[in-house]
């Protein structure tokens, strides 16, 4: 496993989870941490989606521990200042699909995040999350229906 | 909106900064310290040029004397708890300098540095004994087992002494514990030697076996306990 190029595949899917940038990055090294000492993934089967697996369930159990309400970070979106007219529209691209995302269920923007973003195949999905292969496309057609429905009504707009 | 450009926004979703991402690649892509590069780290920590030229002097010595009319085997009893006092020296090396915690923060545990460490001076100080055991036979016409007597129950009984004090007094000093532990055993060995010399079958070689057996098991039981507390913070022994 290339650690330089999971590093950040998983740092986006436990912002996603968390939507706190520190706390994601804490959270992503300790599951590379526990990867790294368990070597249980033989026995799974897939190193992807013991990896995520992990990622989720110390999101939850972080999650749990916080008594105040997540708020977003909005300060990770304020600090770009775009210096073209491109980065300006790639910010407003960022923030649309990411509400977009928003408005789905968990399970669908974890389907659709560890497909086209954590880059695994739908076996590893199906096994991260313990679903069929079956429910997992389901989801992900599902979640892709909506966004694009969101994202012609945002560029409408 | 095509598929493509869907699939490419969202895969730009979520995206922050890593600031942490290149220490901790750096934490966890450093070389691999395999066994055999450990040794050699150990080797080279614990003086293996002082080791050698110790070796190689005392090979000399022996060579020279050898060929000089003098009571070798005492000369060889004599000598022994020097070389266990210099073998302690570079197990003691570390804690000296407060290196316990710097290794214990290492990829391999003190336990096994101390374990390795262990094994390399028992192997040095097993290699010292047995030449100088050769040699005593080859000059003295001694049984080889009564020659590795000689050189190797004062050699145990230093360790098995020393690493009895080591263990209950921590401190840098106790180093000079061990030198008096060793001058009194080379001081020992001054009358120890002349029994040895006349010993040559029967009761007398029973009895030797037994001495030397002893030795082995307790210092074989020091270095157990030894091992163990390596596991333990040093500021707890305290």
């Amino acid at each position: 496993m290339d650690i330089e190029q999971q590093y950040d595949k998983l740092l986006r899917y436990c912002y996603m989870k968390l939507r706190d940038r520190t706390l994601a990055e804490d959270i992503t090294q300790e599951t590379f941490i526990r990867f790294f000492e368990s070597k249980d993934y033989h026995s799974i089967g897939k190193e992807m989606a013991y990896l995520y697996t992990i990622a989720r369930n110390l999101c939850i159990d972080s999650f749990r521990k916080q008594k105040d309400e997540l708020i977003e970070d909005l300060p990770a979106k304020i600090q770009e200042m775009p210096e073209s007219r491109d980065k300006v529209e790639s910010i407003v691209d960022r923030v649309s699909i990411e509400q977009a995302l928003d408005r789905l269920t968990a399970d669908e923007r974890e389907a659709v995040v560890l497909r086209f973003s954590g880059e695994l195949s739908v076996e590893d999905i199906a096994k991260s999350m313990d679903i069929s292969r079956f429910a997992v496309r389901r989801r992900i057609l599902s979640a892709l229906e909506k966004l694009r429905k969101e994202m012609e009504r945002v560029e409408e707009f | 909106m095509k598929n493509s450009e869907l699939k490419r926004l969202i895969k730009s979703a979520y995206g922050i900064e890593a600031s942490r991402k290149n220490e901790f690649i750096k934490k966890y892509q450093r070389r691999e310290l395999n066994y055999r590069e450990l040794l050699r780290v150990q080797l080279q920590y614990m003086g293996a040029q002082l080791t050698a030229i110790f070796g190689y002097t005392l090979t000399m010595l022996l060579g020279t004397l050898a060929n000089i009319d003098v009571d070798l085997a005492k000369i060889v009893a004599v000598f022994a708890p020097l070389a266990a006092l210099f073998a302690l020296t570079g197990l003691g090396k570390s804690k000296k300098y407060g290196m316990e915690e710097i290794e214990m923060s290492s990829r391999f545990s003190l336990r096994t540095i101390t374990i390795i460490r262990l094994a390399i001076i028992g192997i040095a100080g097993l290699a010292i004994m047995l030449a100088a055991s050769c040699a005593l036979r080859a000059v003295t016409g001694m049984g080889l087992f009564v020659s590795f007597a000689a050189a190797g129950v004062p050699y145990l009984v230093t360790t098995f002494l020393c690493m009895l004090l080591i263990r209950r007094w921590h401190s840098p000093k106790n180093i000079y514990g061990c030198v008096v532990i060793a001058a009194g055993v080379s001081a020992a060995m001054f009358g120890g030697i002349d029994i040895l010399e006349h010993c040559c079958a029967g009761l007398c070689r029973s009895v030797l076996s037994g001495v030397l057996l002893i030795s082995v098991g307790l210092t074989a039981v020091e270095v157990c306990g030894y091992i163990r507390e390596s596991e333990e913070l040093q500021w707890n022994l305290c």
